[in-house]
């Protein structure tokens, strides 16, 4: 049982990185798709490939006698500018994937999908997994091709055994990548985030609680499902109290309200686009902030054993590993 | 590459755009059309795929729509050519099914095929381009009535749907041709003589017409010229609304006339 093999695309992020820690100390053989090495990998024993999963030659390398294929890479822009790239990625890449693993034999694919691929935005209820995906009602380029791939996974369902994840906001440790939230963490260790917001939500999840769902996906998950992994509902200004109460300083105490930030939004984006930081404040992070965020995720709880750790701990642990970066304690 | 879905395809008209639309090189056409030697011809082309397409069916979309999934999730553009004439009287005859062919066909086809494929054009950031007539703005002509009914409908749908999907940023673009010779001239003038055939009425007129008709219709005008216009409609950064091509002189004229003046005219014509 321990032999078996599993294959992980996209480990440098964060959802791969909490996964392929998790398998390696859980005892598992873990390889490794990747574009390029990464540091963040360093003392962590795992086979590496070098490749593209836009590249069918690679993927058929990289799965070579694999049991279970991972599949979590992808491209997030909410900028606008890579289109094109999260099309090839996303879509044709993920369709690479399912194909070469019906070739090369694999037995289990999960497939990291996402929460944006719900087109109920607006509505007031409980969200919940459907059988179907497709780009009717999803606005932002992201969504449509992550909805479209889930729709490429699902579709392999009576091939091989298929799962999608679908992950709400992840936060967590181990941000290597640089994420729009990591972003904003940083910014107020630093003190540059001196205010809090009086509206927005979020539900936010924690990369390692997603690990250990997804694998126990591959045992207990049925082929052709969906599971939401969903951790809790935060506000913006909780979210700030909580990262206030790790550092041991106060709460931020005032408090801006949207009518207040919307005229900035252009000019903000645009000014962190000039520093090169990750888009943290555009129209479209400020939108997401005030969609329906209420989703279940009764179904990964009851079918795969997802189990998401009070939000507190995600937090704070995000916190002190941005802190142990910042004074440089990771390099 | 950039994917384009060509309904009509089949049409002299339709053939002559495809042709040119493959020569800029970085676009794939669907062609759909019904003529199956028609169909054969033009799958000889390169970067052209031909479909089995008969607009009036949905089971026929359908499967078109499948196909074309299979090639591609977005759509650059939809061009809808589809389009029959029928040369008939309004009351005589089997007139009621002519029309109702011709708005099968002219409109509903429009209206099916565009909002099958709405959703890959829209997350193509692709445009939608209608072909209507010189007939869908002017002044009707006797006889040509479920032609001209149709094509006011499209300007009608066609705009009421550029004014719908400018708020998803979709261009809706018309095409306003001339007459052109085509294999739907030439269906006009076996309706010509078929009506005056079996016509009680209007016999006389018709005779009188036909010289007038034959000027109209026998404009050699060069269907490239047309086929330009498209691809002008099809990769312009800013396309206008409507493109027209070849409009016919001589009925332009009528238009700057008040209605009784036209009326007077066409009666005149007879005596």
């Amino acid at each position: 049982m321990s032999e078996r093999l599993s294959v992980i695309t996209g480990g440098t992020g964060y959802v791969g990185l909490a996964l392929v820690k998790y398998l390696v100390q859980k005892g598992e053989k873990v390889r490794l798709l990747l574009l390029e090495d990464h540091k963040c990998l360093d003392g962590i024993e795992c086979e590496k490939i070098y490749g593209n999963i836009c590249n069918p030659e690679d993927l058929k390398k990289a799965f070579e006698g694999a049991d279970t294929v991972y599949h979590i890479a992808g491209v997030v822009d909410i900028s606008g500018k890579k289109e094109k790239l999260m099309w090839n990625v996303n879509v044709y890449g993920t369709k690479n994937v399912v194909e070469c693993c019906k070739e090369q034999g694999v037995k289990n694919l999960i497939y990291v999908s996402s929460i944006d691929t719900y087109p109920d935005k607006f509505s007031t209820g409980v969200i919940s997994e459907r059988s179907r995906y497709s780009e009717v009602g999803l606005h932002s380029p992201y969504a449509i091709t992550k909805a479209l791939a889930t729709q490429i996974v699902l579709d392999a369902k009576d091939d091989l055994k298929v799962c999608c994840v679908q992950p709400t906001g992840v936060i967590g440790p181990d941000d290597y990548m640089g994420s729009s939230v990591g972003a904003m963490v940083d910014l107020f260790i630093k003190g540059l985030f001196p205010v809090s917001m009086n509206f927005g939500e979020y539900n936010f999840v924690d990369a390692r609680d997603m690990a250990v769902a997804m694998r126990n996906a591959v045992d207990k998950g049925r082929s052709g499902e969906c599971y939401i992994l969903g951790g809790y509902r935060v506000t913006v200004d909780e979210l700030m109290g909580y990262m206030a109460k790790t550092l041991g300083k106060r709460k931020p105490k005032i408090k801006i309200s949207k009518k207040l930030i919307l005229p900035f939004v252009p000019l903000v984006s645009k000014a962190m686009d000039i520093a090169k930081l990750p888009p943290m404040l555009n129209a479209f992070s400020l939108s997401k902030l005030e969609e329906n965020c209420n989703f279940s995720n009764e179904k990964a709880k009851n079918e795969i054993g997802f189990s998401p750790r009070p939000v507190e701990d995600t937090i704070r642990d995000t916190v002190l590993w941005h802190k142990k970066k910042l004074e440089g304690g990771l390099a | 590459m950039k994917y384009v879905l060509f309904t009509g395809a089949t049409g002299d008209l339709g053939k002559c755009c495809i042709e040119n639309i493959v020569k800029l090189g970085d676009w794939t056409v669907f062609a759909g059309g019904t003529n199956k030697t028609r169909l054969e011809e033009l799958g000889r082309i390169n970067n052209v795929i031909p479909v089995e397409l008969d607009v009036t069916s949905e089971e026929s979309i359908e499967n078109v729509y499948k196909t074309v999934r299979e090639h591609t999730y977005t759509l650059d553009a939809i061009v809808n050519f589809a389009g029959i004439n029928v040369f008939t009287s309004m009351v005589e005859g089997d007139c009621v099914e002519a029309i109702e062919r011709s708005l099968n066909i002219n409109v509903m086809g429009m209206v099916r095929v565009n909002k099958r494929f709405f959703e890959m054009v829209r997350i193509g950031h692709g445009r939608i381009i209608n072909c209507s007539s010189e007939s869908g703005w002017m002044t009707p002509q006797p006889f040509n009535g479920p032609y001209t009914m149709t094509k006011y409908a499209v300007e009608a749908y066609n705009d009421s749907l550029r004014r719908e999907l400018m708020y998803l940023n979709i261009p809706v673009i018309k095409i306003q041709p001339g007459s052109f010779k085509t294999q739907l001239t030439d269906k006009i003038y076996r309706d010509f003589d078929k009506v005056i055939e079996t016509t009680n009425y209007y016999k006389k007129v018709l005779t009188t017409m036909k010289p007038m008709m034959t000027m109209e219709l026998g404009l050699d005008h060069d269907p490239n010229k047309l086929a330009k216009k498209v691809i002008l409609a099809l990769t312009s950064k800013l396309p206008r609304t409507k493109y027209k091509v070849c409009t016919g002189k001589l009925l332009m004229t009528l238009e700057f006339l008040p209605d009784k003046v036209v009326d007077i005219a066409y009666k005149a014509i007879v005596r």
